[in-house]
């Protein structure tokens, strides 16, 4: 019993002797090895305690939060469906607005051009035939023959007409054919359609040259459609010697698997249908 | 005679539901660079279904209201898509009868016919017409892509017989 008595007193004597010590000789520096040996030790366990806490703390909060975490979820899940609505409503619009300024660059660089806007509603039930359908019609002035254009081309003409809608042959219809020239050497021909291959302009003479990026206007010849419109560029030039005329692919700028608005010229009357 | 499956008026707001997405909605799917013929494969289904007879009268009055919507010679859609269904009818109680195999065939079959009478009758009606393009970039390309969704559109048809039938 003594001896323990004796052994808590001197261990308590060394912690007072240590205790003043480390007092004194503290602010004069001489303790900074012992120190530096005893945060070398210590602190890999400090920042395990601390690593362990942390832990013990965000798993407590977890169990904290599961009782409002159900509710939370869904007022993300919420969120998260409002701002993809709203992200899909947002990006139509600036697709549509894109559109719609290409469309008005056309006006503006085509002033004398009267130029009704359609929306596409419709396409022909069949793969055979390029056709579509828009949402514009007799009501609205349009009549059968006028073209239809977007900012990157011509389109085709308006075939039939309905009061609130109206059928539009597109350039690639096999049954579309345009007088057409070559905007650098003036070549004539005409561009007709190929369905789902595009266009092709036949009856260009042997003569004529032609290249490969050469713009294809309309000739505005026969009177179907307005002058100086733009068809496409040739993509290939087919020349061969045994045959009267050359003939040439034409790629247009125009999207007609992909046409939204239109634009229908209508102070244009053709002479076809003219009365 | 063979029973009638469906009401006629709720067989005609069917097609017209059909023909409207045909013309509406399904250009915005393209598949290898073609729509897929709606109003074919719902009629082919309905033929291996309930039979030609009926089905017959389903693609003149589905075949009429496409025509209404085309741009082409009026009638060929509904002529094309009747000798479809008839070949098809005709084609359907054979060797093939019950397997997951028939609405494949069947629907590759009618898609190719399909196309075929209708470039025919687009020819006899003085319209110009690429065979060539047609043939190897519409009509092939169509028969698999109508293969492509005929079992989605089959088992949706046949699930709408077993509940008015």
């Amino acid at each position: 019993m003594s001896v323990l008595q004796n052994r808590s007193k001197a261990l308590t004597l060394l912690l007072v002797i240590g205790l003043l010590g480390g007092i004194v000789l503290h602010p004069t520096g001489y303790l900074q090895p012992v120190e530096n040996v005893i945060f070398t030790v210590l602190a890999p366990l400090q920042y395990s305690f601390h690593w362990l806490s942390v832990r013990i703390a965000h798993g407590v909060q977890t169990l904290r939060d599961l009782r409002t975490l159900q509710s939370r979820i869904q007022e993300l899940q919420d969120t998260v469906d409002r701002l993809m609505i709203e992200n899909v409503r947002l990006r139509e619009a600036e697709i549509e607005r894109t559109i719609l300024r290409e469309q008005l660059q056309f006006k503006l660089a085509n002033p004398t051009y009267e130029l009704l806007a359609a929306e596409v509603i419709g396409r022909d039930p069949s793969n055979l035939l390029q056709y579509i359908i828009i949402d514009r019609g007799a009501n609205d002035g349009v009549a059968v023959g006028m073209p239809v254009v977007t900012a990157r081309g011509l389109v085709g003409r308006v075939t039939s007409v309905y009061p609130q809608s109206a059928r539009v042959m597109l350039l690639t219809d096999p049954a579309s054919s345009v007088n057409a020239l070559i905007q650098s050497s003036r070549a004539t021909g005409v561009v007709q359609g190929q369905g789902q291959r595009g266009l092709v302009m036949r009856y260009i003479e042997q003569s004529e040259q032609v290249a490969v990026g050469d713009v294809v206007l309309t000739s505005g010849l026969g009177g179907n459609f307005p002058k100086r419109l733009v068809i496409g560029q040739v993509t290939a030039v087919k020349r061969n010697d045994v045959e009267m005329f050359q003939e040439v692919q034409v790629q247009s700028a125009v999207r007609f698997d992909r046409l939204e608005i239109v634009l229908v010229v209508q102070n244009f009357v053709p002479i076809d249908y003219a009365p | 005679m063979e029973r009638s499956a469906i009401n006629p008026y709720f067989a005609g707001a069917l097609l017209l539901t059909v023909a409207l997405l045909q013309t509406s909605v399904m250009p915005n799917f393209l598949l290898l660079g073609v729509v897929p013929d709606l109003m074919l494969l719902v009629i082919v289904s309905w033929t291996l279904l309930q039979g030609t007879r009926e089905s017959i009268a389903w693609a003149l009055a589905g075949g009429l209201l496409l025509d209404l919507l085309s741009g082409g010679p009026f009638g060929a859609i509904t002529v094309s898509l009747s000798f479809a269904t008839l070949v098809t009818g005709l084609g359907s109680p054979s060797v093939f009868q019950g397997t997951l195999w028939l609405p494949i065939l069947a629907c590759s079959v009618a898609t190719g016919i399909y196309n075929i009478v209708y470039l025919l009758i687009l020819q006899l009606s003085a319209h110009p017409v690429p065979w060539g393009t047609s043939l190897l970039q519409v009509t092939i390309p169509s028969m698999i892509a109508n293969t492509l969704i005929m079992y989605p559109v089959y088992w949706s048809v046949r699930w709408l017989h077993q509940r008015i039938s």
